[in-house]
């Protein structure tokens, strides 16, 4: 198989879940969408050097991390308006949600970049922590608190709107 | 609440997402785009007020693990000439009126015999103009980049037919060398003109030949990297090494072709330029055709003075102890032209804020090389 079909194959199989990565990671789709082309774009440059095809997801979810955290990307941001507050969005109910995924959320798009990409390996991903703190380039003991400090913030969240 | 819970929502909420399908030709445009970017290490930034512009001297901090070598005295080369509003400002204040759109320029120098060299996107090709602005040639190219001497007196590109030209000061018409040298997977680029007689090559990361006008012959280096810039007296070479996944810009350094080593090295620095004098670099870092961090930095790749602004589309050396930053605020699509000390002092702004185009496809303001 030559380098271009090859590339094709893993781009068909693997953008649709790729892309829901991007989506958690950012928040938005429109940046999940530029955020997964360049990304892909990325992976396709350094395709030759991944030979190990096994091991091509856990690459380009890096280069979606380190491109998501990147200066320019953070600089784009800015021209949004920044809060610390989390955005009054309305609240979608379905017959198995009492309001929880909203509040899941919402803490979400308010953790800081790399908090939120932690959650998004662990949780999303499934990564287990090693290979969290191995994609980020960050200590086990990081992200087991970055975890942490997202499940209490949650709590906290779904205890304020019960009361 | 448990750790499902956020498994679950997770799921769910990213379940909703669908998007248009990425084709192999989308893809693989974007990675062009990428590569002719890292190629010319265009500048980069993001947004802020144009007053804001400041140069913070630092304290002498991070960079080299190994020390350079005391510098030898070094020829001063030209600053940087500027293009703007169809306008050449020359380093000694002299102007040129060349009837170009900055927004169809990528690249620009000024030989020592007074004409400049324009890269264009339209007419795509290498445009050559006389020291009066006059158009002189027209050459069709490969890829419309080129390559400046450190001393400005040679330029180099790769032609439609893949020749090399080389183009001296003084001298009308380019010679004409044998083919690119052609590298794995690519055909090679001209990282930098040493002289008129000897040319680097790479691949897009790495730096691997050495061509003259007979041929090409391989570069034995210390370990891989790509030279951004020689010294003016062309003893140093600013390298940046190959950038892996963990670092999106790789690690600059300085490496000295004579003693094959790498004399200084940081992994704060990258994409490296010389000042006039030799003494100082700039350090710029960024994507989308403009700068997110600049820093000027000594030859031991201490960093001296931060460019303190959000979004910078270029930056060069004015002389050896200012630097020209042309900045946009993205929210009013404000250009300006500020002029900063090494050290500190007053901003001097050169072109005040006025409108201009989207910094992520072009600069109202292009330096020479």
């Amino acid at each position: 198989m030559d380098r271009d079909t090859d590339f094709t194959a893993y781009l068909e199989a693997r953008q649709a879940r790729l892309l829901r990565t991007a989506y958690l990671l950012t928040g938005d789709q429109h940046q999940a969408e530029d955020l997964l082309q360049t990304s892909l774009a990325k992976l396709y440059l350094a395709w030759d050097r991944v030979r190990d095809r096994g091991s091509v997801d856990a690459y380009v979810r890096r280069i979606m991390v380190n491109e998501n955290n990147s200066l320019w990307r953070r600089g784009w941001r800015r021209r949004e308006t920044a809060t610390d507050t989390v955005p009054e969005t309305a609240p979608v109910h379905d017959r198995y949600d009492e309001g929880t995924g909203s509040a899941v959320w919402a803490v979400v798009q308010t953790l800081p970049r790399k908090a939120r990409a932690v959650v998004v390996l662990r949780y999303y991903e499934q990564l287990s922590e090693a290979e969290t703190a191995d994609v980020l380039g960050i200590s086990v003991g990081t992200v087991k608190s970055q975890c942490s400090r997202a499940l209490a913030t949650l709590r906290d969240r779904i205890g304020e709107e019960e009361r | 609440m448990t750790q499902e819970t956020f498994e679950r929502e997770l799921a769910r909420r990213a379940d909703e997402v669908h998007g248009a399908p990425l084709t192999f030709d989308v893809v693989s445009g974007r990675a062009r785009q990428i590569r002719r970017r890292r190629r010319t290490a265009v500048v980069a930034g993001v947004a802020a007020a144009v007053a804001a512009v400041v140069l913070v001297p630092t304290a002498l901090s991070g960079g080299g693990h190994d020390r350079a070598p005391e510098p030898a005295p070094a020829p001063t080369v030209p600053g940087a000439a500027v293009l703007h509003d169809g306008v050449v400002t020359l380093p000694g204040g002299g102007t040129v009126p060349v009837a170009v759109d900055n927004a169809d320029v990528t690249q620009m120098s000024v030989l020592v015999d007074g004409r400049i060299v324009l890269a264009l996107q339209e007419p795509y090709g290498i445009q050559v103009y006389r020291p009066d602005g006059a158009l002189e040639a027209r050459y069709p190219v490969r890829y419309n980049v080129f390559a400046t001497s450190a001393r400005d007196d040679v330029v180099a590109w790769v032609a439609k037919d893949l020749s090399v030209q080389v183009l001296s000061s003084g001298t009308t018409e380019p010679s004409t060398w044998p083919r690119i040298p052609r590298l794995p997977g690519t055909d090679g680029n001209i990282s930098a003109v040493l002289d008129a007689d000897h040319l680097l090559i790479d691949d897009g990361t790495t730096t691997s030949v050495e061509m003259t006008a007979d041929g090409e012959t391989d570069l034995a280096t210390s370990e891989p990297f790509r030279v951004t810039d020689v010294s003016p007296d062309g003893s140093l070479w600013a390298v940046t090494t190959v950038p892996d996944v963990d670092s999106q810009f790789g690690c600059g350094g300085l490496y000295d072709p004579e003693s094959a080593a790498l004399v200084a090295r940081s992994c704060d620095v990258s994409g490296l330029r010389f000042s006039p004098d030799g003494e100082h670099l700039l350090s710029v870092r960024g994507d989308n055709n403009m700068a997110g961090e600049v820093k000027v930095v000594d030859r031991d790749l201490r960093t001296t003075d931060v460019v303190d602004t959000d979004v910078i589309s270029r930056v060069a050396w004015d002389d050896s102890a200012h630097v020209l930053v042309a900045a946009v605020d993205l929210r009013s699509s404000q250009w300006s032209l500020t002029r900063l000390e090494l050290g500190g002092g007053d901003p001097e702004i050169v072109v005040p804020p006025s409108p201009g185009g989207n910094p992520e496809i072009m600069s109202e303001f292009t330096f020479s090389e």
